[in-house]
């Protein structure tokens, strides 16, 4: 029994350490001396609060928790920091001057912090190890992103949301997200034309990304089948050509095409006053440097090779 | 190419194809694209609570602290089993206090966030007599509220309300049931596993109730109503007027169910006296059964069983229930735990032959996990564990139906707390009187006190053993334990404590023990003197001669003088309150220490209370103290006073043979 844990033990009892002495003193003046004459009545001692019997406590867990116990058991949930639980000192936050680091008794700031000591490594394990016979396999052939994407390159993003609350509801759970690259629904030219220009906003030209977001039916499930018939619809508009499609002219198309424009024409104006044509290749490259200013946008690399391939078109290299 | 397209969007639509509830299934590949065959295995169904429990199961009880529903606090822990008691039950008490909040002030609980709604949230419906209806009376019933049934019943009736068949069928078997009193709710666990049920078979049943009147007032009296009548008064042991209605049902052919069957077997040792006839009624009972072609089940086995056992005496009883358990086992009935009760209870009789019967059980029954199927269930463990102390002394049997009751599930089936610590009681008392001590005290470390706090015999015989085995050094932890467990003033346990620490001899190498010994001799002089100055205490402890000598003693050998003296003093001063005489032995130590010290005053002080106490050896440590010492006159004077001067020629004589002494 150490002297803290026979003080604590006793706390309640008054007089612990003065009874011996007192004791001894009255047995002595007992004996010896006459008893003193009182004239005056003296006020007795104000009366102290009534003993409480304090339960005697018990010396801390961690004095009983063993080396080689399994600390799963002690520690099995998330639980907010207990100095007389854990079994190894720690201190934490600033000390006052001329302190030490505050130890763990009483500190607030190792209580506030969220602790992981429910998720200890063996923990882990042993909780992974239950928790496989819930698991299938990886199926086979999947293996890279690659693969997946190709095998699977439509995805779909449902979130559920979880609430400590009586409720288990949350609206947003009925939200329902479908990705799909375009490149995999193998689109023609025209087919593809035509679905981004039925997309516009939802399509995402660096990632080449078909984006589609369902929340007008009250259940995931049911916006789930909206964006799947969206996603039908979509295609099969993409794949129809409709009559009135043929009326498409220059002002319309997405993206600058050299053969038959007006820089082409041009060109060919020019070789023919001549009578000298430059080499194909010449002319492809500054067909190239055309269309990359046009589509692409002017910056300075893709002006100064269009000026590369213009001298080159003139000769004046 | 727009086919191939075209396939190319039905196999993408396919991925699609994938609801969350159903099974996966596997994509096909009717398309000539060089697709290996993607196999997605179907998902492995589980319940909602699955992973939850496959997480628990990694986890055990933690031997170093208090059960979950305590706070894991130093002081908030409850060490003894008052205080376990009463935490517990407090506890329960403010959600008790919360409920009746909710259900005196229901228009406080009108806000409902609740998403599905959770219909034990919501205040209990407190039907009024305007109210009084059939639904609600079986509203009532479904809902296990006795007493409000009944007065709604009689609510209807004083209105006039008809109330059909069916619902005073159903009124007549929650009646039967209960027997007309509120059985405690389920949500009070705590209640349930604190409550202490008396054992005592005496007749209950209340004959003024309601069931005979609603029994009467059916239009047709069924079966369904007489089996839940004769079950219901079976259950409360009102024998008579049951097997009355089972010769009616008997004479007007109905049929009864298997349990109503079992309830009569159960209860037949009290309707006949001599244990062949007990024996043939049951027979009787049993061909009945058969020849109305109902068929037996557990309830049955456990029924002839325990009417067996009230018959236990009986030479033939032993034999009988061997016979009984093979052929309903052939019958392939299962038996469950309460079935090796009765076994046990049948052959395992105190003032029978010794029987082995357990071991054969724990074999037949080991590593297999147990759900409570009967009952008397919850009666295995303890009779196990009290027949491998009381009746076998086997530790091997004992260890083995610990090893049964921690496997898987089984504690579930320890019944409630006065169960659980009778059960290890009887295990520590094995342990304690069988196994070495270091090898006990490992264990008692590890149980005490969370899994169980050692009662106040249990304490005995443990510091019993302790004292015999000369295991000394468990002596302190024994005692603090005692102290936190709130055994601090058993009279009977402070005396084993103080002698077993009076035997300490001190030594080099255990000097810690000593001072210890010390500190629990202090403590325990200290404890009973605040305890007898408490005027308001019941059980006070008065001081035995023997207790106070083995206080000095140990006192001497911690070395703490100062203390002895006191208690010395005190012990004169207060005589008459002690009981008996401090012993010449410890008298003699302190005497010793007191020469060493050259304390004469002291030492005079031992030898008048030896005086005083008329021991014999007074004279002798008069002589020790006169030849050790050189007393002052005044002290010499003293010495004469109290025993004569021939103390003085004595110690002169014997002085003379001796060197160096003074006149």
């Amino acid at each position: 029994m150490s002297e803290m844990w026979v003080r604590q033990l006793y706390r309640g009892v008054q007089g612990f350490r003065l009874h011996t002495a007192t004791l001894a003193s009255e047995i002595n003046t007992a004996e010896e001396e006459f008893r003193t004459l009182e004239l005056k009545t003296v006020r007795q001692e104000k009366r102290t609060m009534r003993d409480r019997k304090l339960t005697p406590i018990l010396p801390p867990r961690y004095k009983r928790q063993k080396l080689d116990q399994n600390w799963g058991n002690v520690w099995p949930t998330a639980r907010t920091f207990h100095p007389a639980t854990v079994p190894f000192p720690v201190r934490q936050g600033y000390p006052a001057t001329g302190q030490p680091t505050p130890d763990k008794w009483g500190n607030a700031e190792l209580m506030k912090i969220p602790n992981f000591l429910h998720l200890t490594p063996p923990i882990i394990k042993q909780q992974c190890e239950v928790l496989k016979k819930f698991c299938t396999p990886w199926p086979a052939g999947l293996e890279t992103p690659a693969k997946q994407n190709k095998h699977f390159p439509v995805t779909v993003s449902i979130n559920s949301y979880l609430h400590s609350s009586p409720s288990l509801r949350d609206a947003r759970a009925r939200i329902v997200t479908m990705k799909v690259s375009v490149k995999s629904l193998e689109l023609d030219n025209h087919g593809r034309d035509k679905l981004l220009r039925l997309v516009k906003d939802h399509h995402d030209p660096k990632t080449d990304t078909l984006t589609l977001v369902a929340d007008r039916c009250p259940l995931s499930s049911q916006n789930r089948d909206y964006c799947t018939y969206l996603l039908t619809v979509l295609y099969t508009e993409a794949m129809k050509t409709e009559p009135w499609e043929h009326e498409k002219n220059v002002a319309d198309y997405e993206r600058y095409v050299w053969e038959g424009s007006l820089s082409e024409a041009a060109a060919r104006a020019v070789f023919s006053a001549r009578d000298d044509s430059p080499p194909e290749h010449v002319i492809n490259e500054y067909a190239k440097a055309v269309v990359e200013l046009h589509n692409e946008g002017e910056d300075d690399s893709s002006v100064s090779r269009y000026r590369e391939s213009v001298l080159k078109l003139v000769g004046l290299t | 190419m727009r086919g191939s397209v075209h396939h190319t969007f039905h196999r993408l639509l396919k991925c699609l194809d994938l609801r969350s509830s159903l099974p996966r299934r596997t994509l096909s590949t009717s398309v000539p694209l060089s697709h290996q065959e993607i196999v997605i295995p179907k998902r492995i169904q589980r319940s909602p609570t699955d992973i939850l429990q496959a997480l628990a199961s990694t986890i055990k009880r933690d031997t170093s602290g208090p059960h979950y529903k305590h706070h894991d606090d130093p002081y908030l822990t409850p060490a003894s089993n008052s205080l376990k008691r009463m935490y517990s039950l407090s506890k329960e008490s403010g959600r008790k206090a919360a409920r009746w909040i909710r259900d005196s002030n229901p228009q406080l609980f009108l806000h409902t966030p609740d998403d599905p709604h959770i219909k034990a949230f919501a205040p209990t419906i407190r039907y009024t007599e305007d109210d009084a209806s059939e639904a609600v009376l079986r509203e009532l019933v479904r809902q296990n509220e006795v007493s409000d049934a009944i007065t709604m019943y009689h609510i209807c009736k004083d209105k006039s309300i008809d109330l059909s068949d069916e619902a005073k069928q159903e009124l007549l078997e929650l009646v039967c049931y209960s027997n007309g009193e509120d059985q405690l709710e389920e949500d009070w666990l705590e209640e349930r596993w604190h409550r202490q049920t008396t054992t005592t078979i005496r007749k209950t049943w209340n004959d003024d109730g309601v069931a005979e009147e609603l029994f009467q007032s059916l239009s047709e009296k069924k079966s369904a109503a007489y089996c839940a009548l004769i079950r219901g008064m079976t259950q409360y042991y009102q024998v008579d007027r049951a097997w009355q209605l089972y010769k009616e049902c008997q004479e007007e052919e109905l049929p009864l169910d298997t349990n109503t069957y079992n309830s009569l077997i159960r209860v037949s040792s009290f309707l006949r006296d001599a244990s062949d006839l007990r024996w043939q009624l049951v027979k009787e009972l049993l061909a009945t059964m058969a020849e109305s072609g109902v068929q037996p089940n557990l309830g049955t086995l456990n029924s002839t069983l325990e009417a067996l056992t009230q018959v236990a005496g009986w030479r033939e009883a032993r034999g009988l229930s061997l016979q009984v358990l093979r052929e309903f086992t052939q019958a392939g009935i299962e038996p469950s735990l309460a079935t090796y009760y009765f076994l046990l209870l049948i052959h395992c009789r105190e003032r029978g032959p010794v029987s082995h019967i357990l071991l054969d059980i724990l074999d037949h029954l080991q590593g297999r996990a147990f759900q409570a199927r009967h009952l008397k269930d919850t009666y295995f463990f303890v009779t196990a564990m009290n027949i491998a102390r009381n009746h076998i002394q086997n530790l091997e049997a004992a260890r083995h139906v610990d090893d049964l009751l921690h496997t898987d599930n089984n504690y579930c089936l320890i019944g409630d707390s006065y169960r659980e610590s009778v059960y290890y009681r009887h295990y520590f008392a094995l342990m304690c009187s069988q196994m070495p001590i270091d090898q006990f005290m490992e264990v008692y470390s590890d149980l005490s006190p969370h899994i169980y706090t050692p009662e106040r015999d249990v304490m005995e015989m443990i510091l019993k053993f302790t004292t015999l085995h000369n295991a000394l050094q468990y002596i302190p932890q024994l005692y603090s334990d005692m102290v936190a467990y709130n055994l601090g003033n058993q009279e009977k346990l402070l005396t084993l404590v103080l002698s077993a620490a009076a035997q300490h001899q001190s030594a080099d190498d255990n000097i810690e023990l000593t001072e210890k010994m010390g500190r629990v001799a202090e403590d325990i002089w200290t404890r009973v003197e605040e305890l007898m100055q408490d005027k308001t205490r019941i059980n006070r402890i008065t001081w035995t001669g023997q207790m106070l000598g083995d206080v000095l003693t140990c006192l001497v050998v911690s070395g703490n003088y100062m203390l002895c003296q006191v208690v010395l003093k005190d012990a004169t001063l207060k005589a008459h309150t002690i009981l008996g005489y401090i012993p010449p032995p410890a008298l003699r130590v302190m005497l010793d220490a007191a020469i060493q010290r050259k304390d004469g005053d002291t030492g005079l002080e031992v030898v008048k209370y030896a005086l005083e106490s008329g021991h014999h050896e007074t004279g002798e440590l008069a002589l020790h103290l006169r030849s050790s010492l050189n007393l002052t006159p005044r002290q010499k004077a003293k010495l004469t006073t109290a025993l004569g001067t021939d103390i003085m020629t004595e110690a002169a004589s014997s002085d003379s043979d001796s060197e160096g002494c003074q006149p």
